[in-house]
């Protein structure tokens, strides 16, 4: 058992798993929050490296610039999606969201295919240097985006834990009538809601463009992850939704190199409907992050 | 014969005790009322007797036959009907078409039959529409026939509950809280119904309510419940007269 | 009257077109209306989502067309062993996804298996003959007529519409039909009067696929190819506009829904995508504003009109 390709793979999961850990979160809060599926989330993903790559292909922005700005114009976006997708039929039918969201997806997929083609396109990295230990290689790369995808993350963490807007948030989640009463805003919930969940979306992209390329279907398999958090970390569950998109993402790139390439992904879902239909409650169900 | 056995049935939900050894008997053509304060454990009975949840342990015994952990189409396919707490109806459908619904059990038509309008299939839907029309004019709700239950004033849906359920021709009818939000006017009517109900159709009755006229009205047996265990049980006047009944819970229901 | 009328139409349609092109599309929406009422089935009548009803379509086509390259068996047959076995994998999905899980996370679930489907018709080459699909599959005949002319096919997909729709007209009044509705508006309730939620909710389901199975047989025969983007989303987002766009619940709303797409997306000058997102946008509008569809919109602003005309009589 060649034990150098085993760590190497496992370590190309955990970049993956890095930038799935934003997904994830992303998700959970906007399903926890808004109590909406978004179905676009992983043309939001999408975009995050698309418009970071058209900045610096285009405007000849750095890449630190770039990917900045990227993040925080798609983060913006994410109040429109709030205003004109979500907050009109939220209450009208509890499945328009998931259709409104869905013709979204359709919408920013298609559009950006016209603008961007299909082709894959590279980011490039200012740094070139890597890690050697016992023949697995850590390039400057991948520690990078597991370094900023695990620190988004706790910091995402200690937000909702400490910082005032992100317990108004979180009393949102469990008692949207209590939070009201006590005078939480939460139209303006929603909003930052939206906004933080699109802003680690987009940052995902990047990374996972950094990691991988970017390209229009990159958003593809990413909304499994998303299902999967949703159904097996429960609500409210940081922890379990960082748990899943390591997982994924170790076994995504596990299955590609010593199962068959081609079904990576249908693994994962065969993984996931398993898992929801053994325990529809979730796995792990109880409170934490 | 009793028509109803609840023997020694005990609930409990991840640690909460909701129910605890409760028995209690429901003679034929009786009115049998429960009464207790919030949180007692009655509408939990209630949704175990009908097969909505299953007891922890415990029999319930209908007609000598034991019902226990049967699911709640087949407790209402053995002739148990109930309304619910809070209004249920089919929102969208008329009153007319909600009735219809709840002549399920009683008509047989295959689907096969239906595609091929047969004749067997023509003559039940006549059945069907005459069974409507009398329950309809039994509740006076003959001139509401084709407006969407949603659209009912709430009086009315509680009417119309009512109607689904004896359009499945019970033997045993539970009511949970059919008197509340109703005016003095509206609960002498609802007494009135409940006794020709019985008197008429020979149906039995248990009925779950804070209001106590309309208990007091009713009833010709009375159980009280608190805290998932049953304390007391008699007519109306002995449970009226029962100083710890009267000490605990009488005091926080308005007569009325 | 306005049957008589429409049966006019539906017989004359043909000949009022000016090409083959449009004749085409006229037989092809056939198909996509009676996929439309499949989804409608799931969506309109059991008031649920089904995120990968495309793969029952996909099933269908896929087992037709295998029969007919691989076996020498009459391609009626064929369509009704694919509608068999899409039926049956319609019921075992809905099995097992039906005890436990409603509203969104059956919307998810179904993806997921879709998505899990289309991967492997995908990568399947000695199956499925992978990216490039099958072909070559047999028309269907009858003696005396081979159904390969736009106008044939029009009329042979119009039998199997008017089929669909006598069944689903019956099966609403029936005893079925009418159980389903009431687990739609009230499930406890539905269950408190002795309907079996869960058998009702399984068998609806099993019907959907079903007719989903006989647009996907059908489709495959007029077409002769079949190709893995059936299984794909968006075959699934053309389902869901057709019956956005039509109006959910009713029988009149997927069919101009069915219409509506395959005229629009096959007529509209643009490129593929630039298509996708008028849909995109045109759904979105719907959505938000009549999110009853465009059907009972339509019949709403007709009955205003109507009744404001004859009030207009009135007064002079």
């Amino acid at each position: 058992m060649n034990w150098t390709m085993f760590v190497q793979t496992l370590w190309y999961g955990v970049a993956d798993g890095a930038s799935y850990m934003l997904v994830a979160s992303g998700l959970l809060i906007t399903f926890g929050i808004l109590r909406i599926f978004n179905m676009g989330y992983g043309e939001i993903f999408m975009l995050g490296a698309m418009l970071t790559f058209t900045l610096i292909r285009f405007a000849s922005f750095p890449l630190l610039a770039a990917a900045a700005l990227a993040v925080v114009a798609v983060a913006l976006f994410g109040i429109l999606v709030n205003r004109v997708i979500v907050q009109p039929v939220i209450h009208v039918h509890e499945m328009l969201p998931l259709l409104s969201t869905l013709a979204l997806s359709l919408i920013l997929l298609n559009g950006g295919s016209a603008i961007w083609t299909y082709n894959a396109f590279s980011l490039g990295f200012p740094f070139s240097w890597m890690i050697r230990l016992g023949g697995v290689t850590f390039s400057a790369i991948t520690i990078t985006v597991v370094v900023v995808g695990l620190g988004t993350v706790i910091g995402l963490w200690l937000w909702l834990s400490k910082a005032r807007f992100g317990k108004a948030m979180r009393a949102t989640v469990q008692n949207i009538t209590g939070a009201r009463l006590v005078g939480i805003d939460t139209k303006r919930v929603y909003d930052v809601t939206m906004v933080i969940a699109c802003g680690l979306a987009a940052l995902g992209g990047v990374l996972s463009a950094l990691f991988r390329s970017a390209e229009i279907s990159m958003g593809q398999g990413v909304l499994v992850i998303g299902f999967a958090v949703v159904i097996a970390a429960g609500m409210g569950n940081l922890l379990g939704a960082v748990l899943i998109a390591l997982i994924f993402g170790v076994t995504e790139n596990l299955v590609a190199v010593y199962g068959a390439p081609l079904y990576s992904r249908a693994v994962l879902y065969a993984i996931m409907l398993i898992i929801l239909v053994l325990r529809p409650q979730g796995l792990f169900t109880g409170k934490g992050g | 014969m009793q028509m109803l056995n609840i023997e020694g049935i005990s609930k409990n939900f991840r640690g909460l005790q909701a129910l605890k050894k409760v028995n209690i008997d429901v003679l034929p053509n009786q009115v049998l009322g429960l009464i207790g304060p919030n949180g007692s454990g009655k509408t939990t009975l209630l949704n175990v007797v009908t097969g909505f949840l299953r007891p922890t342990e415990g029999i319930v015994r209908f007609k000598g036959e034991s019902i226990t952990g049967l699911k709640a189409h087949e407790v209402a396919r053995k002739g148990i009907a109930r309304t619910f707490q809070l209004t249920s109806v089919f929102p969208n459908l008329t009153v007319a078409e909600n009735i219809v619904r709840a002549r399920h059990l009683r008509s047989t038509s295959s689907t096969l039959r239906s595609l091929l309008q047969t004749k067997g299939y023509r003559d039940e839907q006549a059945m069907i529409e005459l069974k409507c029309s009398e329950l309809m004019d039994l509740l006076e709700m003959e001139k509401k026939k084709e407006v969407l239950a949603r659209h009912l004033a709430f009086g009315e849906q509680r009417k119309l509950e009512i109607a689904i359920a004896l359009a499945t021709e019970p033997e045993l009818l539970l009511m949970d809280e059919p008197a509340a939000g109703m005016n003095p006017d509206e609960q002498k009517r609802l007494i009135r119904l409940v006794k020709l109900i019985v008197q008429q159709m020979g149906i039995t009755v248990m009925i779950v309510e804070h209001n106590m006229r309309v208990i007091m009205g009713l009833c010709d047996s009375i159980a009280v419940l608190d805290y998932g265990v049953k304390m007391a049980e008699g007519t109306p006047l002995e449970i009226a007269h029962d100083e710890r009944v009267i000490s605990a819970y009488l005091g926080e229901y308005e007569l009325g | 009257m306005s049957i008589v009328a429409l049966a006019f139409l539906a017989v004359v349609a043909p000949f009022g077109l000016w090409n083959d092109y449009l004749r085409d599309l006229l037989a092809l929406s056939m198909i996509f209306a009676i996929l439309a009422l499949s989804l409608n089935v799931v969506v309109g009548y059991m008031g649920e989502m089904c995120f990968g009803h495309q793969m029952f379509f996909g099933i269908g086509a896929y087992t037709s067309a295998l029969l007919s390259i691989h076996t020498g068996i009459s391609p009626w047959l064929g369509i009704l062993i694919a509608v068999a076995g899409a039926a049956g994998f319609g019921f075992l999905v809905g099995l097992v996804a039906l005890r436990a899980m409603r509203g969104v996370y059956l919307a998810i679930v179904t993806f997921g298996l879709g998505a899990i489907l289309w991967q492997i018709v995908f990568n399947e080459h000695r199956l499925t003959g992978g990216a490039r699909g099958i072909s070559g599959i047999s028309r269907l005949s009858l003696p005396g007529v081979v159904f390969n002319d736009e106008v044939s096919l029009y009329y042979l997909g119009l039998v199997f519409l008017v089929a669909t729709l006598y069944f689903f007209v019956r099966w609403e009044r029936s005893r079925f039909g009418r159980a389903i509705v009431a687990v739609r508006e009230n499930e406890e309730l539905a269950r408190s009067v002795g309907i079996n939620s869960y058998i009702y909710l399984v068998l609806t389901f099993t019907i959907a696929a079903a007719f989903a199975g006989l647009a996907g047989s059908l489709y495959a025969h007029f077409l002769t190819v079949v190709n893995p983007y059936l299984f794909a989303p968006p075959y699934l987002l053309a389902m869901i506009i057709m019956v956005i766009v039509g109006g959910k619940g009713t029988l009149g709303g997927p069919i101009l829904g069915a219409f509506i797409y395959t005229f629009g997306l096959n007529l509209l000058p643009f490129s593929k995508e630039i298509d996708i997102v008028v849909f995109g946008v045109v759904l979105l509008a719907l959505i938000l504003l009549a999110p009853q569809g465009a059907y009972p919109y339509l019949r709403t602003l007709a009955t205003r009109l109507v009744t404001r005309a004859s009030r207009r009589n009135q007064l002079v």
